[in-house]
């Protein structure tokens, strides 16, 4: 149940976060506002990249180490 | 006599001299002509520095390797624009262009993956796509590639995605819209031909989007920051570093991936089974026919008009024939495309056309986008079991039917069905027959003022005739 509640919750306090930032009504200039929203996010996606990259590269070295533990039990 | 010379000399001027082609104009780094037939790019002085990373770095070798880019040569002509111009190449030519309006679902996810991963290996050799456009992806021999050579700049650190805005106007917002609203909002991108605005995506989907984290990010969020932002200057940054970048692409990459449409459950699948009125030896014997007349013929270029999933359009294709599979349906040209997909099939290309409505000439002076008929005429056409659509479905008269023909093609294998037909029956059940002139004779006289009647066979164990007809004026 609580993990449910923090499923749900937390990406919509982020949405929230995001939506109250961004309120405005004026008219559309679409090259700024591509722009601005690129920049607001930059960190963030930097940040998943780097952790994605990182991620990978463990589960690289996890399946060589696994793979040639395999290969010396076969041996 | 006067008026005469007149004529020829400036049918001599538009055969040599070189004419801009219409869609060519936005991108001050060059601009497209055609010269003798011929396609070929001015490359400008202000894009030289670009132009030579792109060659020098490896980069172009890469995509072209990779099939990820239309390949071109560079050549010595004399530019038609000799103080902006740096260089002249000639493009690869393409069989055919068409346009993201007539292409299915995955086709446009297709074309969409291409564009980011042409980003991703730009940025690994210094260098970045300044124009994410959809009309600069085309099938080539069954693959998406990049045709204009003008679309990298040289990276700067620290920039944001400059093309991200038309990436999400051109591929994500018409993709979102198919897979969580309908397929049919893809004629959008028909009449927003720079894209369909993000905020009017924003308000045609469903609030269910916003679970995905990338549409809410690319989508919802996106219009929003461009309606808070507008007419805001921006002020140089160093924010948004190379991570910064390719975290954008993969989050791109992620939602496009995600993007799903499914015929199962979206009332398309009674189209899935197509089913026809032949008996197994009739199909067999429309299948000869079309076969031989083919062979004899041998066109270089058919257009399968009404191909459904493409059962006939393969005949030609598999003969090496460059074949275009056009349906009105976008189901039967989802199931066609992912046939071609498993058989790595090269030499048929499905599309999605409406024949009662044909892709008309867009843009700027109607020269931006080409209509289908601008496209033409290509070598033959097949329209098999599709007349009765046209005449009976659409009231078209059988006239304009056989002229609307001669324009597109110069063979013409027609199938000719007749009322009795229990498909045409079918067409009739709900309406009165004012249908007097749709008869065989009627059509043989008609056609034959724009076609010269070559042969006509019978399909057996069916009412059906198909005819092998010339084109009188082309």
């Amino acid at each position: 149940m609580t993990i449910f509640v923090l499923i749900t919750l937390i990406p919509a306090l982020f949405k929230g976060t995001f939506n109250l930032l961004l309120r405005g009504n004026e008219y559309l200039d679409p090259g700024s506002g591509s722009f601005i929203l690129q920049l607001i996010l930059a960190s963030l996606l930097g940040f998943l990249f780097i952790l994605k990259t990182y991620w990978q590269k463990l589960l690289r070295i996890f399946r060589r180490l696994f793979s040639k533990s395999n290969n010396e039990q076969e041996e | 006599m006067k008026s005469n010379s007149n004529q020829n000399l400036s049918k001599i001027r538009t055969l040599t001299t070189p004419e801009t082609l219409g869609s060519s104009f936005r991108d001050p780094s060059g601009f497209l002509f055609k010269q003798q037939g011929e396609i070929f790019r001015q490359i400008n002085l202000e894009y030289r520095n670009h132009y030579d990373h792109l060659m020098s770095s490896g980069l172009y070798q890469y995509l072209v390797e990779h099939t990820l880019m239309l390949t071109h040569k560079e050549i010595e002509i004399p530019p038609p624009d000799p103080i902006t111009a740096y260089k002249i190449i000639k493009p690869n030519m393409l069989d055919f262009v068409s346009y993201p309006y007539e292409w299915c679902f995955s086709q446009l996810k297709h074309a969409a993956l291409t564009t980011l991963r042409l980003q991703r290996n730009a940025l690994k050799y210094g260098m970045c796509l300044k124009d994410a456009s959809a009309y600069n992806i085309q099938f080539h021999h069954g693959k998406p590639v990049l045709i204009d050579s003008l679309s990298f700049e040289t990276y700067i650190p620290g920039k944001p995605w400059i093309a991200y805005r038309q990436f999400c106007q051109h591929f994500l917002a018409p993709l979102s819209l198919a897979a969580y609203r309908d397929i049919r909002l893809f004629q959008l991108t028909k009449t927003f031909i720079d894209g369909i605005p993000l905020d009017l995506t924003s308000r045609l989907l469903p609030n269910r989007s916003r679970f995905s984290v990338g549409v809410w990010m690319h989508i919802h969020l996106h219009a929003k920051s461009q309606q808070k932002y507008a007419n805001q200057k921006i002020k140089s940054s160093n924010n948004f570093n190379l991570n910064s970048m390719l975290g954008l692409i993969d989050s791109l990459e992620n939602t496009v991936n995600g993007m799903k449409w499914k015929l199962i459950g979206a009332g398309w699948e009674s189209y899935y089974h197509h089913d026809h009125n032949y008996s197994p030896n009739g199909l067999k014997s429309k299948e000869k026919i079309i076969h031989t007349w083919l062979k004899e013929i041998n066109p270089t270029l058919v257009w399968d008009l009404g191909a459904n999933t493409g059962k006939f359009s393969r005949i030609a294709s598999q003969q090496n024939m460059r074949t275009l599979a056009f349906d009105i349906d976008p189901a039967a040209v989802e199931i066609n495309y992912q046939q071609c997909l498993d058989q790595k099939e090269t030499y048929l290309l499905p599309l999605v056309m409406d024949f009662t409505n044909p892709s008309p000439a867009l843009g700027w002076q109607h020269r931006e986008r080409l209509s289908l008929e601008d496209r033409g005429p290509a070598n033959a056409l097949l329209a098999l079991a599709l007349i009765h659509h046209l005449a009976i479905g659409n009231n078209v008269p059988l006239d304009r039917l056989a002229q609307f023909f001669s324009r597109l093609g110069k063979w013409l294998i027609i199938e000719f069905i007749p009322k009795e037909d229990s498909q045409v029956q079918r067409l009739l059940s709900y309406r009165e027959d004012i249908f007097s002139s749709y008869n065989q004779a009627t059509f043989e006289k008609i056609f034959s003022n724009f076609f010269k009647i070559h042969k006509v066979q019978s399909v057996h164990e069916s009412l059906r005739n198909l005819y092998l007809m010339e084109n009188r004026l082309l």
